[in-house]
């Protein structure tokens, strides 16, 4: 018997504002973004019953949008945080409520504004956190941010597993072909090794050009059932399979948390939903905040094995005309970055089939999210059919 | 422990940490009913749910988890000190703990070296833990 949310679910509309240094508040690029995927579905604001939000790094986006709105007979109504995971879980827990009859289309919104005028995004991202003796530590030791922890990750894959920094430049210059097709993507001018390379360090083995963008936007889907979506202005992305994972690495040596995200949970079990197997994935919209995310999740999801995400990656497999084209919209390296949101987005426009240039096979799309340091995860399991 | 403008005033929960500075140890939080260590401060022991938490010395030894190269100053200690190598040590008690290394060439460390506690004067007089490796 298949499981009950299988095929349940669509995403009916996708509302995309400008990205990058686009200097608005969150709540205005949110609400943009919520009346851009009514448009897209063709769905008057009256049908939306559902609105589930969740805030990037500003934190300045929250259940007021609802007045920004005007939404007066919501069924449905909550903020929500699971990090880079977030985009992934609030369309989850939409499929969960319209399959269960307590709303009918929910938009699902993320938006975030840390970009200010004359400030650098490396600047921008970095958030000044009030400081007590044990986190002063911290700083003299100068562990800045995600940058270090990921950064920490990659070197433990390198040592353990011999994987090169090339290796990891071929996330980025694959991505960046993609973009070169993207028109919403922010950095698109080709990238040789060489550029790799001798881009700078922001701590090794990290070049800039390992870490995402920093944009400023707002991005909505709307969901709602399989049956409604058939009837709407745009082709039904299916949720075929999903699922959630999370771990912490709080301090513990019991687990090799720079090494295995909670990806490999996640990712059995949503394709235990969609009755699928890992070979029939035809594209990956991977969550990816570091090149060494994307090399990380596609060995715990089991596309190679642990250990072996290097050679996998390194003979353009991700790139256009690889055979695993990845991150097609250019991902958060090259095109935006709004959280789990970027991938989410990419995954609807190739499901509909509206990649233009960057079409590929979609028969099934995995899109993924990632929060924390490798802690939270989310799967999603997007498809054209609901086969 | 000297005053230090770097180091804000301990807080009553972080004091005993401090404490162990000064006195060359590395003092962290044990529970006192499952014996688990603790590391970041708690107040309840996450793996067994008791509130009885004490302070003990640890061996201060341990390996590398991981390490990095800061390219970047981020904090007036590491003008003129780049690269700084930051690390995650896991010391013998089971707990992962971020700290500098030192005794080393940046481009010599690997995961798995061994390391032990040692403490940097800081130049405006507190003492900052750090890692020395004893085994490469």
């Amino acid at each position: 018997m298949s499981h009950p949310m299988k095929n349940r679910t669509a995403i009916c509309g996708l509302g995309i504002t400008e990205m990058g240094r686009v200097y608005r508040s969150a709540s205005d690029l949110a609400t943009e973004a919520v009346f851009l995927a009514l448009k897209d579905a063709g769905l008057a604001k009256s049908e939306l019953d559902g609105l589930l939000i969740n805030a990037g790094l500003t934190n300045s986006v929250g259940l007021n949008l609802h007045s920004n709105l005007g939404l007066q007979e919501l069924n449905l109504l909550t903020f929500m945080q699971g990090y880079g995971s977030s985009a992934g879980q609030m369309v989850q827990y939409a499929s969960m409520a319209i399959a269960n009859g307590m709303a009918d289309y929910v938009a699902c919104v993320f938006a975030d504004n840390p970009l200010s005028e004359g400030k650098s995004a490396g600047a921008s991202y970095a958030r000044a956190r009030r400081q007590d003796a044990l986190t002063s530590l911290y700083s003299m030791y100068g562990i800045a941010g995600a940058n270090g922890m990921y950064a920490l990750a990659a070197q433990r894959h390198m040592d353990t597993y011999g994987t090169t920094q090339e290796q990891l430049g071929a996330v980025a210059i694959s991505q960046r072909q993609w973009a070169g097709f993207n028109e919403r993507a922010t950095k698109r001018e080709p990238l040789s090794m060489d550029d790799y390379l001798s881009s700078p360090w922001v701590v090794e083995p990290f070049h800039v050009l390992d870490c995402c963008l920093v944009s400023n936007g707002a991005v909505a889907v709307i969901v709602t059932s399989a049956e409604r979506a058939q009837d709407l202005a745009q082709p039904p992305a299916y949720l075929r399979g999903f699922a959630q994972a999370h771990s912490h690495d709080t301090g513990r040596t019991d687990r090799d948390s720079l090494l295995e995200s909670p990806a490999s949970r996640s990712g059995t079990r949503a394709l235990s939903m969609a009755d699928s197997k890992l070979s029939e994935i035809t594209q990956c919209q991977l969550y990816d905040c570091y090149t060494y995310t994307v090399l990380v999740t596609l060995e715990d999801y089991g596309f190679c094995g642990k250990g072996e995400g290097g050679p996998f990656i390194e003979d353009g497999r991700l790139a256009p005309g690889g055979s695993l084209p990845t991150n097609t919209g250019g991902g958060e390296l090259s095109s935006f970055y709004m959280w789990g949101m970027t991938p989410l987005t990419e995954g609807v426009i190739q499901a509909r089939g509206h990649g233009g240039e960057r079409q590929v096979k979609n028969d099934l799309i995995l899109v993924t999210g990632n929060g924390g340091i490798l802690n939270y995860h989310s799967t999603l399991l997007l498809s054209p059919e609901a086969a | 422990m000297p005053e230090s403008k770097w180091i804000p005033e301990p807080s009553e929960a972080s004091q005993p940490f401090f404490d162990g500075v000064t006195a060359g140890k590395l003092r962290l939080q044990v529970c006192s009913e499952c014996k688990t260590w603790h590391y970041p401060v708690i107040r309840i022991c996450s793996a067994c749910g008791s509130n009885t938490i004490e302070w003990r010395d640890t061996k201060g030894k341990g390996t590398v988890y991981s390490h990095s190269r800061l390219q970047r100053v981020t904090h007036p200690r590491h003008e003129g000190r780049l690269p700084i190598i930051v690390a995650q040590v896991d010391i013998d008690e089971g707990l992962r703990l971020f700290t500098n290394l030192i005794g080393t060439q940046p481009e010599d460390v690997r995961v798995g070296d061994s390391v032990e506690i040692d403490f940097e004067a800081l130049p405006d007089g507190g003492l900052l833990p750090v890692f020395r490796i004893t085994s490469q």
